[in-house]
């Protein structure tokens, strides 16, 4: 077995030796108590700054709050949508309600069963609270409790992303946050505290480890999965690589690429890739200034080196994007990928009368690969004679630039990721003109705004996958995006202890990464 | 004046000074392009959602009313609530202040041990191999980044050697049960000494890269004022009565020189919590210095508000305790201090 830190049972200091190794044996032999064996050590970079399953937008959070609570559906491995706590669940034909059946048999930890009252529950706190989670499910109006396990959820207008939507609502035990609402909601006990029906339950916060046990009241199957999940906070990539190394961790997240390189040719350790639904580009104003004209959004999306950044900066990692969403998303037509055309793109800023151009790009200088591409597309520019002013901005500054279509960057550097692989949630989202700051180019056009508002009340797939199809065609005509890089996934791990942790589209995106031991202790 | 009236007009100063720091802190943040509402409400929040997070954090209110807000909060001993945890901020910081007030004790004990037989055998050997040695070695510390360092030792020691325990607080399956917060204190009142000695074990890096700049002006400080004092006509007389070299430097030189140093060391621990920011992130340690780095990228701003009030609170009161100590430690800045004082 691989095993983590051997506190001093190599100690090699002999000008402390008689207190220090006297810790040693002591420390040594409490470690060797704990059930390692069946505990899988997760190291990522980032502050959990609440355990509140309302706040599982945010990544951190809900790696936890997606383990500890349960879903109404989630998806399967095709990433159709399949019940979790849900066992029958049917959308309206005018896709204004969901019609619910509750699971039987499905517990909170404290083993209450979970009712159409604790749906209720969750579903009007995320209204009243409207934080985190609750864009997902703005159209949310009421729950109407026929009794225990049967519900109906209306919508305040027709949308039929909001199932797909409730994959990332979980609910609360009612009854144990009711007990502890304070003056907040609840929000300050739910920070800490376990309400939840999810396969793992809270056992603790200790310094940066959070640490979740299995939960006996939860309806499905073990399985390979570790009796025990430890969540440690780790920054900085160097030591993740060598926690990895000594085997103090079993898998590591937000590692650089230059430490995976590292890790790869180490024994016991592997580095799995895999695709994912993110995408890192630049969106345009396309209300206010020069990037306003479509020619000039054109000009720049032909002048960058896709080829040269990739293999330069992403190290061959992942891949040239083709059509403004996500590769990994379904619906999309046939793009051909983006090609250098320095020619093309001069006459182009010549037809715009826009020949000596000065614009500003701003980026988020916390992410070394935005930098890297922010840098190259400098120097590309400069071969069309467009001056590019590079300048940094943290991320509160930007979403509140995004609240005025006047004060959006002219140009801004994203990494995005799809939270649904329904490709409309993106769509919606990114270009449907009122939006709001999701909407970060400023992007209107009515007829997108027609095709979309159409999707969002068809119950039919096949004719919503048809109209996001057309959306894309004209989006990309319009560029009010230039995608740069189609991103991969991966994951740093003890091979000889775990399984591949990627295996499948949808771990780490769309569910929760699963980390199913090879065997159990 | 008398000490206690010294102490009573400090903390007079202490107050004002911390207003101070508050007003700035809190017109800073203000000033930080970046709202609040739309943080806490979330990236793709709607414009009616972030208006209703608005309504509800009293974000809508003047800041001037805010000020207020904030600052009759402040007297009742409530630093507010944190807008992205929605936990209040005086039990956030409870939770991780006690984390780095650990590290910087150890790491300032750790740094003296360092500093002071270092200085004092480079003082009595002056000019000889061990002082040149001595110097260089406290030079490279100085200058040494303590990132790097960190990473460094991380590498050789956690990892190729595997001696020390690279990042974190404990072994896995190894803690007592929180008391006090600080690992090594609530072993030791568990009365588990595995724990203690596991704690002290993964304190023992992040200390050491916090103690090698501290130790290294602490040791330039009192190597240089031990020279003076030994080169003094002080030292005559003693040696005229055949001391001993180490009773020269122990019982006449030492104490003639620790009060610049004393001075020194309670304006480095104060600024130990803004390296504190660095080395509890590569050692991925709990601590008020991850938690200020964090508020501030996330715009929170009664967060940021109360880290800064402990950091200012933190130097306020070694400042105080150097200055104490100072004064009983040499008559001369006693008299002048007291005398003055009386005037």
């Amino acid at each position: 077995m691989h095993y983590a830190y051997r506190p001093f049972s190599k100690l090699r200091f002999t000008g402390t030796a008689g207190a220090v190794a006297l810790c040693a044996l002591l420390a040594a032999g409490a470690v060797e108590a704990a059930d390692r064996a069946n505990t899988v050590i997760y190291a990522d970079a980032g502050s959990v700054n609440t355990l509140d399953p309302i706040a599982s937008d945010y990544y951190q959070t809900n790696d936890l709050t997606s383990r500890m609570y349960s879903p109404l559906v989630t998806y399967d491995i095709d990433l159709n949508v399949v019940g979790e706590l849900a066992s029958e669940y049917a959308v309206a034909p005018d896709a204004q309600s969901i019609a619910i059946t509750l699971r039987d048999g499905a517990k909170f930890h404290d083993g209450k069963p979970v009712t159409s009252a604790d749906v209720a529950y969750t579903l009007d706190r995320i209204k009243r609270l409207a934080t985190g989670v609750a864009s997902y499910v703005d159209v949310y109006g009421s729950t109407e409790i026929t009794d225990d396990t049967h519900l109906t959820i209306k919508l305040t207008k027709p949308s039929s992303l909001f199932l797909t939507s409730l994959s990332r609502i979980y609910i609360i035990n009612s009854s144990l946050a009711q007990a502890n609402a304070g003056s907040d909601d609840a929000q300050a006990w739910l920070a800490a505290n376990d309400a939840g029906s999810g396969p793992y339950k809270l056992i603790s916060v200790v310094g940066n480890d959070i640490t979740v046990d299995w939960a006996d009241t939860y309806w499905g199957e073990q399985g390979a999965r570790p009796a025990s999940f430890v969540f440690r906070r780790i920054d900085e990539s160097a030591p993740k690589r060598d926690e990895l190394k000594v085997g103090n961790i079993d898998i590591g997240r937000n590692i650089v690429q230059r430490d995976l390189d590292v890790l790869a040719n180490e024994p016991g350790v592997t580095v799995a890739y895999g695709p994912a639904p993110s995408v890192n580009g630049i969106y345009f104003n396309t209300a206010a200034g020069p990037t306003a004209d479509p020619k000039v959004r054109e000009a720049i999306r032909l002048v960058y080196d896709y080829e040269g950044g990739l293999q330069g900066i992403h190290r061959g990692k992942g891949s040239l994007p083709a059509g403004p969403l996500p590769g990994t998303l379904a619906c999309r037509p046939d793009f051909s990928v983006v090609k250098r055309d320095v020619e093309r793109a001069k006459a182009l800023l010549a037809e715009a009368g826009q020949s000596a151009l000065t614009l500003t790009l701003r980026f988020q200088p916390a992410f070394e690969d935005q930098v890297q591409e922010a840098t190259l597309l400098q120097s590309n520019l400069k071969d069309i004679g467009v001056t590019l002013n590079l300048e940094p901005i943290a991320f509160p500054n930007y979403l509140q630039l995004l609240q005025d279509p006047v004060t959006i960057p002219q140009m801004m550097l994203m990494s995005e990721n799809a939270w649904f692989p329904d490709p409309g949630v993106f769509l919606a989202k990114t270009y449907i003109s009122d939006a709001g700051s999701s909407n970060r180019a400023g992007y209107n056009n009515p007829e997108i705004d027609t095709l979309l508002n159409k999707a969002l009340v068809s119950g039919d797939a096949n004719e919503r996958c048809e109209i996001y199809k057309q959306a894309q065609l004209i989006i990309e005509k319009d560029s009010p995006f230039m995608p740069l890089y189609w991103g991969v996934s991966y994951a740093a791990y003890r091979s000889d202890r775990l399984a591949d942790p990627l295996a499948g589209v949808v771990n780490g995106h769309f569910k929760p990464i699963e980390v199913p031991l090879l065997t159990k202790g | 004046m008398s000490y206690l009236r010294l102490v009573g007009q400090r903390l007079v100063m202490m107050v004002l000074t911390l207003w101070g720091l508050a007003t700035l802190v809190f017109i800073m943040i203000k000033l930080i392009p970046g709202d609040e509402a739309q943080v806490a409400a979330g990236a793709g929040a709607t414009a009616e959602q972030v208006a209703q997070v608005t309504k509800r954090l009293g974000l809508d209110q003047p800041i001037p009313l805010q000020y207020l807000n904030f600052l009759g909060r402040l007297l009742r001993g409530d630093l507010g609530t944190s807008v992205v945890s929605s936990k209040p901020v005086l039990t956030e910081l409870a939770a991780v202040l006690p984390s780095t007030l650990e590290l910087m004790v150890f790491a300032s004990i750790l740094g003296v041990l360092l500093a002071f037989p270092a200085a004092l055998v480079a003082a009595t050997f002056r000019g000889k191999v061990v002082d040149g040695v001595s110097r260089l070695v406290a030079v490279m510390g100085g200058a040494m980044p303590t990132f790097w360092l960190a990473l460094m030792l991380q590498y050789f020691l956690g990892s190729v050697l595997r001696i020390t325990p690279i990042t974190g607080q404990h072994s896995f399956g190894v803690s007592a049960p929180s008391i006090t917060g600080m690992p090594t204190v609530d072993a030791l009142l568990a009365g588990n000494l595995s724990a203690f000695f596991d704690a002290l074990a993964y304190l023992i890096l992040p200390a050491f890269v916090f103690a090698v700049p501290f130790a290294s002006q602490v040791y330039r400080i009192l190597r240089a004022t031990l020279l003076g004092v030994l080169a003094s006509d002080l030292v005559l007389p003693v040696l005229a009565k055949g001391a001993s070299t180490r009773r020269i430097v122990l019982r006449h030189a030492l104490p003639n020189s620790l009060a610049p140093t004393v001075s020194l060391i309670g304006t480095l621990v104060g600024g130990m919590v803004g390296g504190a920011i660095l080395i509890e992130t590569v050692f991925a340690r709990r601590g008020v210095g991850g938690y200020l780095a964090n508020s501030v990228a996330l715009k929170d701003t009664y967060a940021v508000l109360g880290a800064v009030m402990f950091v200012g609170v933190t130097v306020c009161v070694v400042n105080l305790v150097a200055d104490i100590a100072t004064l009983m430690l040499d008559p001369r800045v006693r008299g002048t201090q007291f005398r003055s004082g009386a005037k």
